[in-house]
């Protein structure tokens, strides 16, 4: 519903790029026309009311700050995803979304950098590795940038044409794509290695990465740039992946006990479950948002054991009282939760 | 003030009830007893109207009026105090009228008249200081000094229940539905009511009476929507908003929304319904209009922060109103027929250009949502249609078992029982739902069984005159009773249309229904076990337990 009080401004979606048989880009302009202001490598997150129920995905701008008038993500259908799956089938052009102020520190002005990039990417996580890419050649910074792109196949090539026509523009941008199945000579068959990364970064190993994609794929480029010698302050990456967030994980059956005496709830948590999902479950009253250790919104106090993937919001202090994002925190003992 | 009609009373270890300066609706004291005095005054009349029918004398426009009146009381309708002693004081004068024609006639007759009864001979004050003096002495609980909890339980239980069909009299009058025989009854036991009666046993048959008489009504409401509007089919309809200006229609008279509907026909403003209006979209001279472009918001209990949201103009056509200050849109809600709030704008007659042009002056919505649809329009006939389909899943062992849960919607958080019930229902059973309790869960998404929809909305709480034709046609297809179907009843409770709609049910021999989210505060412990050894009824407890036994049916 369209109120006045919500943090979330609707966005209208003006253009919809159905960019490969499960990846759109959905371009979105504000309702009185005012410009937007973010930063390349930054994400928007969207309240989607999927049958009924409020959801929070975050998705990382795949647009150029530099043409502000408008801006762009661009989703990947998911196996049993909920809110990408349903936004690619139902959002179009006309339609309007509640957004969230950009956010997030995966850029280029949040991290330490040189001139000579890497942009190293893999499925949907090419968005914000295209952000930066793009304002950087768009703003003729004095970059070098070697754009590395991993999919299963040509036809799963997010943005085809636009790394096509910057490689094709700028003298500064070169592009590589590593494609699992590909009949294209001007691709790399196969999948990033050692071997491969070290034929494609012969030298310089002062070079700056910034890797998004699937966890397994980012961990593994982390390893390379690693035992390659890279200087790893130079080496970022992002700290969540929309599908991931989307995927229903399993449960292990592994249980333990959650408390929450404000509330008078008592139940148990699978240690796959996020701390939220539970939460939410048991009908406590948490508020959520980004869901991805972002924004901070779902911090609560727990006491007992639990894995945190993300503390981003916290001060040290607070994680010293056992302050936690319940979002990116899986039980490990039985707990006792305060909001 | 003393008020126990609806499920947010005042209780206390102490007492229940309503009973302070407000009641828990926002009705203030001066409106409540002025309520007392009008019900008083309309059992006046409807005594006189019952004797006058000894001689055939008949005033059809008395019959409309009572019901209607009576319908002011009830809850979340009718907040005005010189609205409701208007009402009372129409009533003594129609009480008058029919006085006169009865004594004329048992005069020509050669006939005494009878004795009036004390409420009929009731005499209203001629000043609102006099009127609520008077209020004291015709409290709906007069008299509780002497007699048990369970009789003062029951007198209400019947006047509450009498109140629901005289809600759905007007519904149906206002269709062109009325029937003297309904109308009758309704009058004989309304005085009756007025007698104050001990005894249990006749106060228990009435209560079954009540029951019977509003199954009666909700056939003649049924005739009256699926003459003027078709008969419901199954239709998409889009819950989310679309840019531009807007009307807002709630409540349940559809005939209402036509109207608005013809007269915003080229303006550009789109038309949108909410709560008990939904089932509007199903209707097929009412989703014909394109500009009936989807429902807003969800039900009542929501509608300080949804009408709030609007930026339209709002029409509340019967109940359920509540304190449209506290959202600030008391400048852009109109109310209609007995529904009224002080300083709101009341639209007399058939013209709503003035709604119109308050919808003109709003921003309207500067955005279109994603469309999101759910399926509306399970009305008697649709039901009748997918019947031989149901059956034919049932034979195959496809469907397992069928769940009607419905009633009021409201506020407590205990009703997220119904949500939490119709999430566990396993996918092998269907469920039925009516009334605005649906709106705890008809956006979720329930799948079908090879193409039957999981979840069939049959209309507003008076289509459960629907849904008992689907349950007659499924035993008698089975060869068996209605109790003996896969067949399980949750209702939710809220106002006095509820009620009716549970003693119709009761009346019909339905057993094992349960109820919730708690017991009405007038039924005493007494009368609730009487409720469960003649008819099985019980309270909800928890989803886990509640679904076991019922599956196990």
């Amino acid at each position: 519903m369209q109120t006045e009080s919500s943090p979330f401004e609707p966005l209208i979606c003006i253009n919809r790029i159905d960019e490969t048989a499960d990846a759109a880009t959905f371009e979105f302009k504000k309702i009185d026309d005012s410009l937007f202001e973010y930063k390349a490598g930054q994400f928007l997150t969207f309240e989607v009311d999927v049958a009924g129920e409020l959801e929070y995905r975050a998705y990382s701008l795949s647009s150029t700050p530099s043409k502000p008038q408008t801006a762009a993500v661009t989703i990947k259908r998911v196996a049993g995803g909920k809110v990408s799956n349903y936004l690619l089938d139902n959002l179009q052009a006309g339609f309007a979304l509640p957004a969230m102020a950009p956010a997030g520190e995966f850029t280029l002005e949040d991290n330490q950098s040189t001139t000579e990039l890497l942009l190293m990417s893999a499925g949907s996580g090419i968005t914000p590795c295209m952000s930066m890419a793009r304002w950087l050649l768009d703003t003729q910074q004095q970059v070098n940038i070697h754009f590395i792109y991993s999919a299963r196949s040509e036809a799963d090539v997010i943005m085809a044409d636009t790394l096509d026509a910057l490689n094709e523009q700028y003298d500064n941008f070169s592009l590589t794509r590593i494609l699992e199945q590909t009949d294209n000579p001007n691709d790399i068959q196969g999948m990033l290695d050692a071997p491969l990364f070290e034929k494609l970064i012969p030298d310089n190993r002062g070079r700056t990465i910034f890797t998004c994609g699937p966890a397994p794929y980012m961990q593994a480029v982390e390893h390379l740039a690693e035992s390659m010698g890279f200087d790893m302050a130079l080496f970022h990456k992002e700290s969540f992946v929309p599908e991931a967030a989307d995927n229903e994980t399993s449960e292990s059956g592994v249980n333990y006990q959650v408390a929450a005496p404000q509330y008078g709830k008592n139940f148990v948590v699978d240690e796959n479950q996020s701390l939220l999902d539970a939460l939410e479950a048991a009908g406590v009253p948490i508020i959520s948002a980004c869901r991805t250790g972002f924004c901070g919104a779902c911090k609560c106090k727990v006491t007992g054991e639990v894995q945190s993937s993300s503390q981003e919001t916290l001060t040290a202090e607070q994680i010293e009282q056992g302050y936690v994002l319940s979002c990116s925190a899986k039980a490990s003992s039985d707990l006792v939760v305060e909001i | 003030m003393f008020c126990i009609q609806c499920e947010q009373t005042i209780r206390t270890p102490a007492a229940d009830g309503c009973s302070y300066s407000q009641g828990m609706c926002g009705k203030t004291a001066e409106v409540s007893d002025l309520q007392d005095v009008l019900i008083y005054a309309l059992q006046a009349a409807s005594f006189y109207a019952e004797k006058a029918r000894e001689f055939d004398i008949v005033n059809t426009e008395i019959d409309a009026f009572i019901p209607k009146a009576f319908f002011a009381t009830l809850t979340n309708v009718n907040f005005e105090a010189d609205r409701i002693a208007d009402y009372a004081y129409q009533a003594q004068g129609y009480r008058d009228l029919l006085k006169e024609k009865y004594e004329v006639a048992c005069l020509t007759a050669g006939q005494n008249p009878i004795e009036p009864t004390e409420a009929a001979s009731f005499t209203l004050s001629e000043n609102r200081a006099g009127l609520l003096s008077q209020a004291a002495g015709v409290a709906v609980n007069r008299g509780k000094e002497l007699v048990s909890e369970d009789i003062m339980g029951l007198r209400l239980l019947c006047l509450y229940g009498l109140k629901g069909a005289a809600a759905y009299m007007e519904h149906a009058y206002i269709l062109g539905q009325t029937d003297p025989l309904i109308c009758a009854e309704f009058h004989q036991i309304f005085a009756w009511l007025a007698t104050d009666s001990n005894d249990m046993a006749k106060l228990l048959e009435t209560s079954m009476a009540i029951g019977t008489l509003n199954y009666k009504v909700m056939e003649i409401l049924d005739l009256g929507e699926t003459t003027k509007f078709g008969h419901p089919q199954p239709n998409q309809v889009n819950v989310k908003s679309v840019a531009g200006k807007a009307i807002l229609v709630s409540g349940h008279d559809l005939c209402d929304l036509e109207m608005i509907l013809k007269q915003t026909e080229g303006t550009g403003i789109n038309v949108y319904t909410n709560g008990e209006m939904l089932p509007a979209h199903g209707y097929p001279e009412l989703k014909k209009y394109p500009h009936l472009v989807a429902n807003y918001g969800s039900a009542w209990q929501n509608q300080q922060k949804e009408f709030a949201s609007f930026p339209g103009a709002i029409v509340m056509t019967s109940n359920c109103l509540i304190d449209p200050n506290v959202g600030q849109y008391s400048d852009r809600i109109f109310t209609r027929s007995i529904v009224g709030w002080p300083g709101v704008s009341h639209i007399e007659g058939d013209d709503f250009s003035e709604v119109i042009e308050c919808a003109l002056a709003q921003e309207g919505f500067k955005y279109t949502e994603i469309p999101h649809e759910i399926t509306v329009g399970f009305g008697r006939n649709a039901l009748m249609n997918a019947a031989p389909a149901v059956i034919e899943q049932v034979k195959a062992g496809n469907i397992r078992h069928f769940f009607l849960v419905g009633g009021c919607d409201g506020d407590k958080e205990e009703r997220s029982y119904y949500t939490d019930l119709t999430k566990a229902i396993p996918d092998d059973c269907l469920i039925l739902t009516l009334a605005c309790g649906k709106f705890k869960f008809n956006k979720l998404n329930f799948g079908d069984i090879n193409g039957i929809p999981r979840l069939l909305d049959v209309g507003q709480c008076n289509d459960s005159y629907s849904a008992i034709q689907l349950a007659l046609a499924l035993a008698e297809e089975f060869d068996c009773g209605v109790n003996d179907l896969p067949l399980s009843l949750v209702l939710s409770w809220f106002e006095q249309k509820a009620i009716v709609v549970l003693l119709t049910l009761l009346s019909l021999g339905v057993k094992n229904i349960r109820v919730g989210p708690s017991k009405p505060a007038f039924l005493t412990d007494n009368l609730l076990n009487v409720l469960h050894e003649q008819f099985g009824l019980t309270l909800i407890t928890d989803v886990e337990s509640d679904l076991q036994t019922m599956l196990a049916k």
